[in-house]
């Protein structure tokens, strides 16, 4: 069978094709009739009806060995749409003779129209510039509207709904003939895209509009919480500039009779009524303990709220089964996974060693600021360490300098750390004094790591 | 609604611009590194994604060497290249490892030579790309003719040939016993024959000459013309391993010469390949991957290259292997028969049956296979 999706799109496509005239619409039965929101329903489907028919005109006068001549078909397709405008305008003339004129040339537009979208590609029916004169179209006639009524009408109510169809069904459109461009610009054929591609892709766009559309419905709740926390945090910051405050003009003695400091208890003000200036800001100073504390400790901390959120996503992922499937094709085999709790760690150990690279920088930074020979010459040993560890070299507590030095070099070859050892165990165990020369090499040398390791 | 729909789309190009490649590891390895002609080998690719953001459409363009031939239809043939784009849909923490059945449909040294890989977002807005570096490769090794069932003698040799003899005699050598002189010395009596004779007997010595061999290539395929015939040059290739797979199961010490070489540089400098002169499944195996890296193009003309070797094949058997058969050629190989050398020589082309001189020991290839040479090489594979 044939793949029936192009074909499916395409329909689609003049689906919300015929959707588009809708603002349209409303607006000149509204100007005109002042008529209800029932008329514009008829309406759509009035255009929907009359776009379809003459799609299905074109279909069966395009058939394969259909001997009608070219001008026949198109004189057809004339008297048919004109027809098929009359018979809608006369169905509607109960509503009065403007809605009939109104109705018969909206059928017949979309009629022809049709008729002509029938030999479009599905990519080429829905066009941008087509959805983007849908939203201005829109906007005018709610505009339009509201400006007449002073009020939001039943006319608007169904506006928004058929836009965000038509902007499904033209992100559905583009997602699709978007695979069929990335395959054509190359010339690659259609049969060599894996089987699921289109359907998965249809997923995620799903999942984008779910994730757009709750947040379109939750757009008061979201905007309520923004603003909540930005009071808050006006509130916060202004609570703390006030304890510093009260917390220098205590510590100074400033403080007056009638101007004492205020209690601040429950995240209130200081008034000029409270407290007494004998009482010690104790909400205060514990305030500002958990905040040094928080500054201070803020790695663990971190480190222990991502190894509770990592329990968690543990125990969510019991119940996640590991998919393992195979899909044959013609000239390849896939092995498809779900990545393992193991696998995704490792991830983890990389982000130790950046942490690990950082550290070992700073350090660095540090032993260049050093002056004092000893103790530059103590931090240069100690970073040359660190950087093995870095390497992923085991070193014992029991390894000698020596021993350290070997390590190295089996893993680097152009490693050249003979000189920093030997003035390391001078230092060390024969108590010399370290030159400036020595210095002077120590520091080549870990330049000479940074440029090995490239960190 | 519109600005959340604006800043939704927004937000979708924003993310896969920066997360669309991040986190995502792509690897592709051969399975084997060496292989023989006509083997099915395999091309892995594997695709980690490590983050929640999955690929919708994911596209690798690989660029392999247009020898190792996979993929069918969905490939694309250059001159040297063989473009193969190979589609992906990864989900979130997802691997995927795709394997390709490979054929290596001739000798020589195939490679990766580049692969792209091409992302976009659900709406085409975004296309992102990513070179891999990658140092995947095969040695492809040429795949051995059957000797018998491709070549004939057209004209077998019968009567005397001059056989190369020593002076002296092998000490180590017994090939009987004899009667004694008189002028041989005391260790060289046999003892027990002596008594079983009642008479006294002394060893049969004989002059013994240590096979070695020498295979001569010729990589120019005609003789007034420069220019290369693969498909000759590929036969004369594969009939020479078939030459040196026969040495094997009798452990001679064999040479290999070309009049071309594995570099282009060699070749401009006139310089062939030469070989150590070794035995055994090593040596053999390096003579393979010599030949199997063999260049296109020639040293020196095959009748200007005889005669700067001429005296420096000393092994007690040559085997020539050529395209064509030239008057330099046939005189070299009388001149070697006069040195008590055993010469065979294996003509690719086609060649009449009045050209074929009638002292020499020479081996053409089957009727079937000359008919139609741009099939020859279809037919043996």
């Amino acid at each position: 069978m044939k793949n029936p999706l192009p074909v499916v799109l395409k329909y689609l496509s003049i689906f919300a094709c015929f959707l588009l005239p809708y603002p349209l619409f409303t607006l000149a039965i509204y100007l005109f009739t002042r008529s209800s929101v029932g008329l514009t329903l008829w309406g759509v489907l009035a255009m929907e009806a009359n776009g379809f028919l003459g799609c299905m005109i074109s279909l069966v006068l395009n058939r394969p060995k259909n001997p009608i001549a070219p001008v026949i078909k198109n004189i057809t397709v004339i008297a048919v749409g004109i027809l098929a405008g009359i018979v809608t305008g006369m169905i509607f003339s109960y509503s009065g003779i403007i809605s009939m004129v109104l109705f018969f040339v909206f059928s017949a537009v979309c009629f022809f129209c049709g008729s002509r979208l029938y030999y479009n590609h599905y990519a080429e029916i829905l066009k941008t510039m087509l959805v983007l004169g849908f939203a201005f179209a829109n906007l005018l006639s709610l505009l339009l509207i509201f400006c007449l009524t002073e009020k939001e009408s039943s006319a608007t109510r169904f506006l928004a709904p058929l836009f965000l169809l038509v902007l499904l069904i033209y992100a559905l459109v583009r997602n699709q003939s978007n695979i069929d461009q990335l395959m054509e610009r190359r010339r690659h054929k259609m049969e060599h895209l894996p089987k699921k591609i289109r359907y998965y892709n249809s997923i995620l766009l799903g999942i984008m509009c779910l994730v757009t559309l709750i947040f379109f419905l939750a757009k008061d709740q979201i905007a309520d919480g923004i603003g909540w926390i930005g009071r808050e945090l006006i509130r916060l910051i202004i609570l703390v500039i006030g304890a510093i405050t009260t917390l220098l003009s205590s510590l100074l003695g400033f403080q007056k009779a009638g101007t004492s400091v205020p209690e601040l208890g429950d995240g209130q003000f200081p008034t000029a009524e409270s407290g007494a200036a004998s009482d010690f800001p104790v909400g205060i100073v514990l305030l500002i303990i958990i905040i040094v504390l928080l500054i201070l400790f803020r790695k663990p901390i971190i480190n222990k709220l991502r190894e509770i959120g990592g329990k968690l996503a543990a125990l969510l992922n019991k119940s996640r089964v590991l998919q393992r499937t195979e899909i044959h094709s013609e000239y390849y085999e896939d092995y498809v996974h779900t990545l393992t709790d193991e696998e995704r760690g490792m991830e983890n150990g990389k982000k130790d060693d950046i942490d690990h690279i950082r550290k070992w920088k700073k350090l660095y930074r540090k032993y260049l600021r050093v002056h004092e020979p000893e103790k530059r010459c103590e931090m240069g040993y100690r970073l040359f360490l660190d950087w093995l560890i870095l390497q992923h070299i085991d070193i014992a507590p029991h390894d000698t300098t020596w021993d350290i030095l070997q390590k190295g070099k089996q893993h680097f070859e152009l490693l050249d750390g003979m000189d920093i050892t030997e003035i390391y165990n001078l230092f060390l165990y024969r108590e010399d004094i370290v030159s400036p020369q020595q210095i002077e090499s120590l520091d080549l040398f870990l330049k000479q790591l940074l440029t090995i390791s490239r960190l | 609604m519109l600005l959340i729909i604006l800043f939704a789309v927004f937000a979708q190009n924003w993310i896969f611009e920066h997360w669309g490649l991040k986190k995502l590891d792509y690897h592709c390895r051969l399975s084997t590194d060496e292989a023989v002609q006509y083997d099915e080998i395999e091309l892995v690719e594997t695709i980690v994604n490590r983050k929640w953001l999955p690929a919708p459409w994911l596209k690798s363009e690989i660029t392999v060497s247009r020898d190792l031939d996979f993929a069918g239809a969905q490939s694309v043939v250059t001159d040297k290249s063989r473009f193969v784009p190979s589609f992906f849909m990864v989900r979130s923490y997802q691997k995927v490892e795709r394997v390709w059945k490979v054929n290596c449909t001739r000798r020589g040294e195939m490679e990766i030579q580049k692969i792209v890989l091409v992302s976009t977002d659900l709406f085409g807005n975004v296309t992102l790309s990513r070179p891999v570096e990658t140092d995947a490769h095969v040695l492809v090794l040429p795949k051995p003719f059957d000797m018998e069932e491709m070549f004939f003698a057209p004209k077998n040799l019968t009567g005397d040939t001059v056989v190369r003899k020593n002076l002296l005699e092998d000490p180590f050598f017994f090939s009987g016993v004899r009667e004694y002189t008189g002028h041989e010395s005391m260790n060289q009596i046999h003892w027990n024959a002596s008594v079983k004779e009642q008479n006294l007997m002394v060893y049969q010595h004989d002059s013994t000459s240590s096979q070695t061999l020498t295979v001569l290539l010729n990589m120019q395929s005609r003789e007034r013309d420069f220019s290369e015939v693969p498909v000759l040059l590929e036969g004369c290739i594969r009939t020479c391993v078939a030459v040196l797979e026969n040495t094997l199961t009798e452990q001679i010490p064999v040479r290999l010469m070309v009049n071309g070489n594995i570099s282009a540089s060699l070749l401009k400098t006139h310089q062939g390949l030469v070989s150590t002169q070794s035995w055994g499944q090593e040596h053999i195996l390096e003579l393979y991957r010599l030949l199997a890296k063999l260049k296109y193009g020639i040293s020196d003309s095959f009748d200007d290259y005889l005669m700067d070797i001429s005296d420096s094949v000393t092994s007690s058997d040559i085997v020539i292997v050529t395209s064509y058969l030239t008057d330099t050629i046939c005189e070299f190989i009388r001149l070697k028969q006069r040195q008590g050398i055993r010469v065979k020589c294996f003509i690719l082309g086609r060649i009449s049956e009045e050209e074929i001189p009638d002292d020499l020991d020479l081996f053409c290839l089957r009727e079937q296979y000359n008919e139609q040479t741009q099939s020859r090489e279809e037919w043996v594979s």
